[in-house]
C-alpha cells in the first residue's frame, strides 16, 4: 500500500512564501486562492514572543470528512491516499467546505482578476481560465497530476522532482517534504522517526497526512 | 491571513431556509399524524407539510454552484447524510400529497403514518448534515443532533396550533386532549436540547461563536420556552381565548425554532480555524507552547 504525506519541519520554514507562489503557478489557482498557504503565527507577549510559520493546505485525511459529506462522490479517496476531486461531477453545493477542519477548500463562482475588474483578464489567466473549476470545490492536489505522470514513468514521488508536489519542490528551506509514509525507507518516513511532530487537530480524528516536525529526537 | 476561526459564508439565507423549512415540514408531518391518530382532524396539513419541505429543497437547488447537475446529490447513500435527505425526500413528498388527496378515505391514515416516518427520517438527516461538518464546532456537536430534531417537532406544533382554528372543533379538541401536553412537552424538550447544546459547547467552540449563542440565549428562553408556556397554561384556563392564545403560542413555537437555527447556521458558524501544539526552537532555544487563536480555552 502507498500513502502519501507532507511533511513540514516547522525550524526550518522560513515564511518565504515560495512554496505558496509554486503552487500558484503551477496549479493557475485564481486571484485570492491559495492551495498552499503559510501561517504566521506570533505566540506570547513582548518580550516573550515566539513566531512560527505554519505551511497549511489540504490534510489528505486517512478518514477525510470532505469524502463522508460530499453527496456525489466527486470528491474521493484514491488508493495511494490523495484525496481528489472529480470536478465534473461535483454539484458545488459547498458541504465539504464546511466539513473541512481545515479551511482548505474554497469554491468560486466567479473568479476575480488579477488586477482588478478595470484591467479585465491578464494573458496568463486567458491560458489557464480552468473553467471546469467554476463553481465547484476546489482544494490542493498534492500536484496529482506529477506524480501520476511520474510512477507512470518509474519516478519515485518525493524523490524525483518531476514526481514531487510543485511547494515541496520549490522549498528554499528543505522543510516540505513529500513521500510515501508505508514505505518504512521513504524519506518522509525517516523524518518522523528522528522527529517530535504533531498533526493539526488531531483531536478530530481525520487522520491528517500532514505531519509538523518540531524537535530532534 | 485569520488565524482565529473565521464565519462560514458559503452557506447563507437560502441554506438556513432548507433547514428552517424542511425542519417545520417534516415536524408538521409527524405531528399531523400525531394528531390524526389521538382523533383531531389533521390530515390537511400533510399538504403543507410537503410544499415547506419542497419550498427548502428548492432554497438549496438556488445555492448550489452546479444547479444542472443537482441529480448527482443522489450518489453517495452509503455515506453521506445530503444524499439520504435527498433520497427520503423523493418519498416524503409524494407521500404528503397523497395523504392530503386521500383525506377522508380509508388511505388517509395509513399514507400520513408513512408520510411521518418519512419525515421523521428527514429531520433525523438534517440534523445529521449539520453534525458531520466537522469543520465548524457549533454544528459537529452531537448535541446538535436532539436540538435540530425537537425544534423541527416544537415548529411542527407551533404550526398546527396557528392553523387550529381552520377546522370546526380542532382548538377545543387540542385543550380538552393530549394534544396541549404534547405541545407543552415539546417546548419543554426543545428547551432541554437548547441548555444542551451550549452545554455541549461550553468549552468547546470558538469565542465568537459563545457569544453569539450567548446574545440567542435569552431570546429563546423568553420567546421559545417562557412565552409558549404561558399562553398554553392561559388557553387551558381560558377556554373562550383558546383560539387566539393557540395561534400565539404556536408563533412563538415557530418563530424561536426558524430564529434558533438561523442563528446557529449563519452566525454562530465560526470554522474550526488554526492551531499548533509547539513552536519551533529558534537558534540555539527551546521549542515553545502552542496557541489555538480565538478560543476561549487552550485545547
Amino acid at each position: 500500500m502507498t500513502r502519501y504525506v507532507m511533511v513540514a519541519d516547522i525550524n526550518r520554514c522560513v515564511g518565504c512564501q515560495t512554496c505558496t507562489a509554486a503552487c500558484k503557478q503551477t496549479n493557475a489557482t485564481a486571484p485570492g486562492v491559495q492551495w498552499r498557504k503559510v501561517l504566521d503565527f506570533e505566540v506570547g507577549t513582548y518580550p516573550n514572543v515566539r513566531r512560527a510559520f505554519i505551511p497549511v493546505g489540504c490534510n489528505h485525511c486517512l478518514d477525510a470528512p470532505c469524502a463522508d459529506a460530499c453527496p456525489t462522490q466527486a470528491t474521493y479517496k484514491r488508493p495511494d491516499g490523495i484525496v481528489a476531486i472529480d470536478y465534473d461531477r461535483c454539484i458545488g453545493c459547498a458541504y465539504c467546505i464546511q466539513a473541512c477542519p481545515y479551511q482548505a477548500r474554497d469554491r468560486v463562482d466567479i473568479p476575480n482578476k488579477a488586477y482588478g475588474k478595470a484591467f479585465g483578464q491578464m494573458k496568463h489567466e486567458q491560458k489557464v481560465p480552468h473553467s471546469e473549476r467554476r463553481a465547484v470545490a476546489q482544494k490542493c492536489t498534492f500536484c496529482v497530476e506529477r506524480i501520476d505522470y511520474g510512477t507512470a514513468n518509474g519516478l519515485i514521488p518525493g524523490i524525483d522532482p518531476d514526481a514531487t508536489p510543485a511547494c515541496a519542490n520549490s522549498c528554499i528551506a528543505d522543510a516540505l517534504t513529500f513521500g510515501d509514509i508505508e514505505d518504512p525507507d521513504s524519506n518522509v518516513s525517516k523524518l518522523l522517526r528522528t522527529h517530535e511532530y504533531f498533526q493539526m487537530h488531531a483531536e478530530l480524528e481525520t487522520g491528517s497526512g500532514f505531519y509538523y516536525l518540531w524537535e530532534r529526537k | 491571513m485569520m488565524l482565529a476561526p473565521t464565519l462560514q459564508k458559503r452557506w447563507d439565507w437560502r441554506a438556513a431556509g432548507n433547514f428552517i423549512c424542511g425542519g417545520s415540514g417534516s415536524g408538521l408531518m409527524i405531528m399531523a399524524a400525531l394528531l390524526t391518530l389521538i382523533g383531531l382532524h389533521a390530515s390537511g396539513y400533510a399538504l403543507l407539510a410537503s410544499a415547506l419541505v419542497a419550498t427548502g429543497l428548492g432554497l438549496v437547488w438556488l445555492e448550489i454552484g452546479r444547479p444542472l447537475r443537482s441529480m448527482n446529490v443522489f450518489r453517495n447513500p452509503r455515506r453521506s447524510w445530503m444524499t439520504r435527505e435527498g433520497l427520503v425526500a423523493t418519498v416524503l413528498l409524494p407521500l404528503g400529497v397523497l395523504a392530503f388527496l386521500s383525506e377522508s378515505t380509508a388511505l388517509s391514515i395509513p399514507l400520513l403514518i408513512m408520510a411521518a416516518v418519512a419525515a421523521a427520517l428527514f429531520l433525523y438527516a438534517q440534523a445529521r448534515i449539520l453534525h458531520m461538518a466537522k469543520g465548524i464546532p457549533a454544528w459537529r456537536t452531537d448535541a446538535i443532533n436532539p436540538l435540530i430534531v425537537s425544534t423541527g417537532l416544537t415548529e411542527g406544533m407551533g404550526i398546527v396550533l396557528i392553523f387550529a382554528g381552520l377546522v370546526q372543533g380542532n382548538v377545543a379538541a387540542l385543550f380538552s386532549g393530549y394534544g396541549w401536553i404534547l405541545a407543552l412537552a415539546l417546548v419543554f424538550l426543545r428547551g432541554a436540547a437548547w441548555i444542551n447544546y451550549r452545554y455541549s459547547l461550553a468549552n468547546n467552540a470558538p469565542e465568537a461563536t459563545l457569544q453569539v449563542l450567548d446574545r440567542a440565549h435569552s431570546v429563546i428562553a423568553l420567546l421559545g420556552v417562557a412565552a409558549p408556556i404561558v399562553l398554553l397554561f392561559l388557553g387551558k384556563s381560558y377556554p373562550a381565548y383558546q383560539l387566539p392564545l393557540a395561534a400565539a403560542a404556536g408563533f412563538f413555537m415557530v418563530l424561536c425554532g426558524w430564529f434558533c437555527k438561523y442563528q446557529i447556521i449563519l452566525h454562530a458558524a465560526y470554522s474550526q480555524g488554526y492551531a499548533i501544539s509547539h513552536t519551533p526552537a529558534r537558534g540555539g532555544g527551546k521549542p515553545g507552547p502552542g496557541l489555538k487563536p480565538g478560543w476561549r480555552l487552550p485545547q
